[in-house]
């Protein structure tokens, strides 16, 4: 069976250019264009990876993080997360640490722009380690 | 002529103004000194603060030795702001003759006032208010006896008035700063802003024209897959430049400076080294170091520092040609850290040596790169208080450059001269 993406980015050309990307390569893509619609796609397609953009309207990012921290969440709090953002690592971290007292723990942390075959071998490394 | 005695009084006044050092205090010994001269019940020092028209009097010293019940003093002072608004245009000491010494200072102790103003440009500043229990006459003799005091009081209104202009002066120039600083943050925040937000829909094109490319290499001919390939290759510069200048605006942020620490030189430069090692090998180039083993730490970011460094070397292995050799040196001299970065490439022309530090500046002989490199070199060894400098060619055969930074030693907070630490410019003066 393939193995299902989770795209969350509000940027519809984002999504257009990872489906094509990822759909190329025998991937399920499923999208979700903001932060309620992203844990609401999590629940009902139980994904195998997220790539999950920050700032996003109504819940963003950072809520979306934090809600899969809460042991309510405990069922998909395993599946591995890929940050995909235009902000800096550490901006995001000091914004992260300033709203919750943590530190996110993500899989991987990549900035925009990204590249093509690096986010390709990482999803599958990414999956292959917690599949 | 004073008397030989009185001489000596006025030395002894003198000394001991001389020795109490504290405005205040001194103002109260003067007036003691008048009071017990005159031989008077005592002596008050009417001040209008700040010294300008319209100001509120307010009773800045009143002699130790007097024994007055001031219960009139509302309405004594409102007199005196009555009387002396406005004032006189000179910055003399002023004595006058008039013989105000009838007034009544107070109905309940039939004190008699004279009142001796001492006025600074066009203002009055103080009234010294003499008081008696009988009428006062100031005789030419008595005049000339308290002209000590005046100048006493007059040099201490006089270095006031100063005081309060520079203290003017700082604030407006203060205020400025604060101006400018807003103006020159809104610039920046508009300019991140601006560059930041073209990120996005630039790589948004730079994928999709790498998507076309790979599903569509059967069908595009060779022309058109060339076309699409070099505008990925100038997107792709674009977001280069894009980096860069976020980059540089990021170096402007001031909070970067709260982020300082001692940090080791010898480390990060050896971390550098090791990258660049392995670049200058892929393209034929020798790479050696030669850091001082006594090189002291410096007080600084690592993260900047390596990105300067690794700057000038990537920058060392582009212009130097296969063959050629790259070298890293550092070592203490007197109260700073020098770092160069030295090749034997093709050289910079001596001309362009003075420019190549300034933004979007790039030597007619090369075209790669967004032409902030060095430019964000400098910010970054300008945010260390340092210095950087280019010396090309390095022999005869015009080849050869050497870029060398001076990092200073001996400070530990980036904060200790910049920063007012919220303080009034009044304290300022004062410390």
């Amino acid at each position: 069976m393939a193995h299902k993406i989770l795209i969350a980015d509000d940027d519809p050309d984002v999504v257009e250019d990872l489906s094509i990307l990822f759909e190329d390569e025998g991937y399920e893509i499923v999208v979700a264009s903001d932060g309620a619609e992203t844990l609401e796609k999590i629940e009902q397609e139980n994904p195998d990876l997220i790539i999950l953009d920050l700032l996003m309207p109504r819940v963003d990012g950072f809520a979306v993080f934090n809600t899969l921290k809460d042991p309510k969440w405990e069922r998909w709090s395993g599946i591995p997360v890929v940050v995909l953002t235009s902000v800096r690592e550490e901006v995001s971290q000091r914004r992260y640490e300033l709203e919750t007292g943590m530190r996110m723990d993500y899989d991987a942390y990549i900035e925009k722009p990204y590249d093509h075959e690096e986010l390709l071998e990482l999803a599958k490394r990414l999956i292959q380690e917690k599949g | 002529m004073a008397s030989p005695s009185e001489n000596q009084l006025d030395l002894n006044v003198m000394r001991d103004l001389f020795d109490c050092g504290e405005r205040e205090a001194m103002k109260v010994l003067i007036l003691d000194h008048i009071t017990e001269r005159l031989n008077l019940r005592g002596c008050l020092l009417v001040e209008f603060s700040p010294p300008i028209s319209g100001s509120q009097p307010v009773i800045a010293a009143a002699s130790k030795t007097s024994s007055i019940d001031w219960d009139d003093a509302p309405s004594f002072l409102s007199y005196l702001e009555e009387k002396y608004r406005g004032g006189e245009t000179s910055f003399d000491i002023r004595l006058p003759m008039a013989r105000e010494g009838g007034e009544v200072a107070s109905r309940r102790s039939r004190l008699y006032a004279q009142l001796l103003p001492l006025t600074s440009g066009r203002d009055c500043q103080a009234v010294l208010c003499l008081l008696s229990n009988t009428p006062i006459d100031l005789d030419v003799a008595t005049h000339e006896s308290l002209r000590l005091y005046f100048s006493c009081l007059n040099w201490l209104y006089k270095q006031d008035l100063e005081r309060l202009e520079t203290e003017r002066r700082l604030e407006k120039a203060l205020k400025e700063i604060d101006l400018r600083e807003k103006e020159r943050n809104r610039w920046l925040n508009f300019f991140y802003m601006t560059t930041h937000d073209l990120k996005a829909p630039i790589s948004s094109v730079y994928n999709y024209l790498k998507t076309v490319l790979r599903k569509s290499i059967d069908v595009l001919d060779e022309r058109m897959s060339k076309i699409i390939e070099r505008s990925l290759i100038r997107l792709d510069e674009v977001m280069d430049m894009i980096g860069s200048l976020l980059e540089l605006t990021q170096l402007e942020d001031p909070r970067a400076l709260e982020e300082f620490n001692e940090l080791d030189l010898k480390e990060v430069l050896w971390g550098c080294m090791e990258i660049a090692d392995s670049l200058a090998k892929a393209k034929g180039l020798k790479a050696s170091v030669q850091v001082s083993r006594s090189l002291p730490g410096i007080f600084g970011l690592e993260k900047r520092i390596s990105q300067l460094v690794m700057n000038l070397l990537t920058n060392a292995i582009k212009y130097t040609p296969r063959g050629g050799r790259i070298t890293l040196k550092a070592f203490r001299r007197e109260d700073e850290v020098i770092v160069q970065v030295e090749d034997n490439g093709i050289g910079i022309n001596p001309q362009s040596l003075p420019r190549i530090f300034d933004e979007f500046y790039q030597a007619e002989s090369s075209s790669e790169g967004s032409g902030l490199g060095l430019s964000i070199a400098r910010r970054i060894v300008d945010m260390h208080r340092g210095r950087i400098w280019a010396e090309s060619p390095l022999d005869a055969q015009g080849r050869g450059t050497r870029v060398s930074f001076a990092l200073p030693l001996g400070w530990s907070s980036p904060l200790d001269e910049d920063y007012f630490d919220g303080k009034k410019p009044s304290d300022i003066l004062n410390t």
